[in-house]
Parts: C-alpha cells; structure tokens; sequence
C-alpha cells in the first residue's frame, strides 16, 4: 500500500505543478459572445496513414500475437460538425476510408499442436466508418454533464 | 477520429517461418492464403466537470486581421471582440448546402470596420478571409471526470473504469496557442487492472493566418494493478508529436501528424512511429 501513496504523492506533485504554470492572466474575457462557435463541414480527399498495430489473443490452450507496420492510401469522407454555445457544447462527426494497405511484421501462434513464428507480408483493402458524439451540457456557466459516444468498424 | 488497428480487411497473406510440434521437432513453414478480418469498437464516457474551453477562432482572426490591415495602431480587447463577434456573426450565417460567397462575407465585415470602428476600408482583405478557415484554436480550461467502458472484438475486448482529466489551453497570441493536459485512468479488465496518467504539453505556432505547426509531448507512465499490495512496476512512455496543417486555398486543405511512441516492447504502448497526411476538399 506505501507504493500507492507514493504513487499518489507524484500526481499531486504534478498537479500542482501544472495548475501554477496555468494560472496566468486572460485577454479575452469569458462573455457569451466569445462562448459561440458554430461550424459544418464536409471533407473528401486521400488520407495516406501508417503505424505500428498489435493484435494478441490469449486463453487457456492458446497463444496469438500479431505485430505488423501498415500503410494504407484511402479515399477520405468525413463531416465535423462543432456547435458551441453558452448553454452547451456539441460536437459530431463520421468517417469513411477505403482503399489498399500493405504491411510487414510478425506473427506468433502457439496452441496444443505447435508452435508458428513467421513473417508475414499481408496486402489488401480495408474499410473502415466511425461515428463519434461528444456533448457538454452546461447546468451554469461553468459546470456541466459530459457525454461521449463513439463507434467504428468494417464496412 | 481516426481508429488504428483496421475496419474490415481484405487481404492476401504470405507467411514464412518455422513450426515447431509438441515433439519440438522444427521444420519450415509456408503460407500463403487469403483472408479477411472484421475489427469493430464502441466507446462511451460520461461525467461531470467544472470549467470551460472556448474557440478563439473568431478572436484571432479578428486581431490577425486588424494587425495586417491597420498597423503601429493599437486596438482595445473591446474593439477586437467587436469585430470577432462580427466575423462569427457572418460566419454562423452559413448553410452547407447552399454554401457561401466569401466576396459579400468579406464585404459585410469591411463594411461593419468602417461603420462601427471608423476606420478607412482594407483593401484585399477578400484574399485574407478566403484563409481564415483556421482548425478549431481553443482557450480556456475544465476539470472532468467520471466513468467509461470501451468495447473492442479483440483483446482486451471489454475495459471499463473511470478518469479525471484536466485540460487547459491558452491563446497567446495571433502566434500562439499553449495546450496542457493530464488524464489519470483507472482500466478494469477481466484479467488485471491497469492505471495509467497522460501528461500532454503542446505549443501550436501560427506563422501566418493559413499554417499551422502544432509540436508538443505526450508522456504516458502505466503500471498493472493486480492487488493494491502488490503494485507492478511502472512502464513509461513518451510521444514527441508533431502536426501540420494548411490552406491551399478557401477548399483544399493538407493536414499531417507524426508522432514517435518511445516504450519498451510488450508494455502498455505499441512503440514505433506514426504517420499520416491528407490532402482534402473542404465544403463548409
């Protein structure tokens, strides 16, 4: 339990360390005009990504992980959408990707019957569609509800 | 708002290495097939918080403005909200689908200058407003927290627990915008508990009313919690980040991240690079 508290003593520390560097003087003043904000867009283009992913599935007779670098070049349909007002703030969105990827890694897979090590080099087409919704229900001018959904997968 | 690990994946596999069978007998191994593979996620937080964070966008663009069109002059933080309310007043005005006309947006703000502030008509201030489409720039601060689960068809499948998150952004200046952060997590998984804090520290620097170079730290220390008597090391993290961001014109637009994840292998964070660049039409 001692580890806990010091644990708990480096966060406090560092609390206070980040709210003393904060508490500096505002130019512009916290009326209800500067709290709107007000923005729809639609965007279509090409979204060129890579990244390391890790994938591991353990249970009881098995063993899976999976550790790939993957580029990927998609066609990009997104809308973002932020409505912010004095009395709440809102902001939504959706996304669709589609288009080819190629990547490299390894792959380790042990179960009763052996054990595989490979490489591997897969190479195909992915889709992918997400909805996200993000809202902060304001009771007063400073204290609010939070409310954040989000959902993505195939298509 | 992009999710990594994949949505749907089509694809052809080529596999090569060893096999080795319960007698431990290794020989080598060859795949070469095709398959696919459907990833899918849900996340949902709730809670409370105290606080407030605004876009400034208006504001900014407002002293930008004001600063290019008019200078060695001196504007009070009044006239400067002024003419931001207005610029957000013309902007709020706009439909997606009939879309808008920056020649009679431009016109009405010249217009409210010399009505309101009296002060003589800028000219080519239309080249301007066609790049004043900035990405949200925020100030203010809040303090949230509450409870959360995340769903996920692989592993870990089902996390579930709460957070408190501190936040604060500054604008600087026309220049400057200051980010810094902290998130502490409580993960319950059906195997072990894990915790982890997110300390952020950002700057994004302005050079002119189209770019923006956003550069900044992440640093993520995370232990397993498998008793509160017994506390596992803590792993760290950290994350340099870099982002850029620009208008080619008042529609194309070219956003790009890069981010480098310093950790150890097999620990919480997936380390190596990240990076990603879209070239894109905006219709707003």
């Amino acid at each position: 339990m001692h580890q806990l508290f010091r644990y708990i003593k480096v966060f406090y520390f560092l609390l206070i360390l980040v709210i003393s560097y904060t508490a500096t003087a505002q130019e512009i003043t916290n009326n209800q005009q500067n709290q709107i904000y007000i923005k729809q867009e639609i965007n279509t283009g090409l979204l060129f990504k890579f990244s390391a992913e890790e994938e591991e599935l353990l249970t009881d007779e098995s063993f899976f992980r999976m550790k790939q670098n993957i580029s990927s070049l998609n066609i990009m349909l997104e809308s973002r959408n932020m409505l912010f007002l004095p009395s709440r703030q809102e902001q939504w969105g959706a996304n669709l990707l589609i288009g080819p990827f190629l990547g490299n890694g390894e792959i380790a897979d042990s179960s009763g019957i052996g054990f595989i090590d490979t490489n591997s080099t897969p190479a195909g087409f992915r889709g992918e569609a997400g909805l996200n919704y993000t809202s902060r229900f304001y009771w007063n001018n400073n204290t609010y509800t939070l409310l954040d959904v989000s959902g993505w997968g195939g298509v | 708002m992009f999710q990594d690990g994949g949505g749907y994946d089509l694809y052809k596999n080529n596999a090569e290495g060893t096999f080795i069978d319960s007698t431990f007998k290794s020989s080598p191994y060859n795949d070469n097939s095709s398959d696919s593979k459907l990833r899918y996620g849900f996340k949902a937080k709730a809670g409370w918080g105290i606080g407030r964070i605004n876009v400034v966008n208006h504001f900014a663009v407002a002293q930008w403005l004001l600063n290019k069109y008019y200078p060695g002059r001196i504007f009070s933080s009044d006239e400067v909200n002024a003419v931001g309310n207005e610029i957000g007043r013309i902007k709020h005005q706009r439909e997606l689908r009939n879309g808008h006309s920056t020649e009679i947006e431009s016109e009405q703000l010249v217009k409210f200058i010399n009505e309101k502030l009296f002060l003589e008509q800028p000219d080519g201030l239309r080249y301007d407003w066609e790049y004043s489409e900035l990405r949200p720039r925020f100030h203010g601060s809040r303090f949230e927290g509450g409870p959360f689960f995340n769903y996920f068809n692989r592993e870990p499948d089902f996390v579930y627990g709460g957070f408190v998150k501190y936040e604060n952004h500054k604008y600087r200046s026309t220049g400057i915008n200051r980010l810094i952060g902290a998130t502490l997590t409580y993960n319950g998984y059906k195997r072990d508990d894990w915790v982890t804090l997110e300390v952020t520290s950002g700057w994004s620097w302005y050079p002119s009313l189209k770019n923006e170079l956003s550069f900044g730290l992440r640093y993520i220390p995370g232990m397993v919690v498998k008793d509160w008597d017994d506390l596992q090391p803590v792993n760290h993290a950290l994350i340099p980040y870099l982002e850029f961001y620009t208008q080619m014109n008042s529609r194309y637009r070219i956003e790009s991240s890069f981010a480098y994840r310093i950790a150890k292998k097999d620990e919480m964070v997936v380390p190596g690079p990240e990076f990603s660049v879209s070239f894109f039409r905006s219709k707003y």
